[in-house]
């Protein structure tokens, strides 16, 4: 069974602030980025998992993010970036052993970011921003949401 | 006397040791930051890339520090035969733009996040290359050297299966990660970050463009070394193995370009 949790930060987020600046300056017009935090949990059974997984704070603080189980779409073109060949051993091992959370098998990490793209094929620009900017396919993965 | 280009981006932190360790052997350098007007590199005769944290990492190591004009100079600089060498942030910047390893006008690798996470230790490095390039002139083959990491996304690794094998035919793979002995094992810690072949280094065709993750400027003068007996100032002042990458630029320099 698999469950999901997207976090974004309610504070400025300097990491999207510096990606929408290195996209216009690379040419691309996008009016603005979004990035959220993405975690899937390959889980054995879901006791309230939703809502116990929300509550960690290793991976949701706050004073400065907000979280949710649902994907909210704040762009018009969504990209999921995930690392194909990490274990995430660290986050397992810590949610597992130490906040223990056993009924989680794996975990994969990754980043979704929004794009809010008005001119043009916005799918087409967001592709060319994915490949150039946003994802690195030797390591990484992508998914249009 | 041959002139270094150390260039800064904002989140370098690298930048004043790499320079020490240019004029330690004969050369000038000069910090070069980001926004000067970047027609003046054309006065320098070689560029590194030193180590640090440019623009945090943000979205991924080194993939904005790529993006920067900047590097388009150097892109063309690299082409025409100038030696550029990225140290650990620098690194990551090279293999970004693409100009390591240099094979297709593409990326082609990446410097992936390590298996275990950061790490900060010394490490040993192998010299494995049959062929000399701009940074190995004065290293024979197995040489070991000793260096530091400190990494977190120092993992070389690859889709492109075919890739490795023209490293290696190329011989582009020039340092290994290695254990005291120089047994190339590929198990943590010997193997740091889970890098494919245990590579630390790696040169483009031309071998006039080198990525390297440990820090040979931290390893430049033997009073930096863990292990080292000093039984003077002035031996700590001596030389180390690290150095001869310096050393190698300034020889390709002044008999090879």
């Amino acid at each position: 069974m698999k469950v999901e949790l997207f976090v974004r930060l309610i504070i400025p987020d300097t990491i999207a602030i510096t990606a929408l600046n290195a996209m216009k300056k690379m040419g691309f017009e996008v009016k603005s980025v979004v990035r959220q935090d993405y975690y899937s949990f390959e889980i054995t059974e879901n006791k309230d998992f939703e809502e116990r997984i929300k509550k960690v704070d290793v991976l949701v603080n706050y004073n400065k993010h907000r979280a949710a189980n649902r994907l909210e779409k704040y762009g018009n073109v969504n990209v999921l970036v995930k690392n194909t060949d990490d274990q995430n051993e660290g986050l397992l091992n810590v949610l597992r052993n130490r906040l223990g959370f056993n009924e989680i098998k794996s975990i994969v990490k990754g980043t979704l970011w929004s794009l809010s793209i008005d001119a043009g094929d916005p799918l087409a620009i967001a592709e060319k921003i994915t490949n150039d900017l946003l994802y690195n396919k030797h390591y990484q993965e992508i998914e249009v949401l | 006397m041959n002139k270094i280009a150390v260039i800064y981006f904002p989140g370098t932190n690298c930048e004043e040791e790499t320079k020490r360790s240019v004029e330690s052997v004969g050369m000038k350098a000069d910090i070069f930051r980001w926004n000067f007007n970047p027609k003046l590199l054309a006065k320098y005769d070689g560029y590194i890339l030193p180590g640090g944290w440019s623009y945090e990492d943000r979205i991924r190591a080194g993939v904005i520090s790529a993006r920067d004009p900047i590097m388009e100079m150097i892109k063309e600089f690299a082409k025409s035969g100038k030696p550029v060498l990225g140290i650990c942030n620098g690194a990551q910047i090279l293999v970004e733009t693409g100009l390591i390893p240099g094979l297709k006008d593409e990326i082609q690798m990446a410097l992936a996040p390590n298996f275990v996470g950061f790490r900060d230790f010394w490490v040993n490095l192998k010299h494995v290359s049959k062929k000399k390039n701009a940074f190995n002139m004065f290293y024979a083959q197995d040489e070991l050297i000793p260096m530091p990491i400190a990494h977190g996304e120092g993992r070389f690794t690859t889709k492109d299966k075919s890739l490795i094998k023209e490293l290696i035919e190329n011989n582009q793979i020039i340092f290994k990660y290695c254990d005291k002995d120089g047994e190339v094992i590929d198990k943590y810690p010997v193997n740091p970050n889970g890098a494919i072949l245990n590579i630390a280094a790696i040169t483009n065709k031309k071998g006039n463009v080198m990525a390297i993750m440990p820090h040979p400027e931290r390893a430049n003068w033997k009073k930096q070394l863990p292990d080292k007996n000093l039984s003077s100032y002035e031996d700590g002042e001596s030389k180390t193995p690290a150095r001869r990458i310096f050393e190698s630029m300034k020889y390709f320099l002044e008999n090879e370009s």
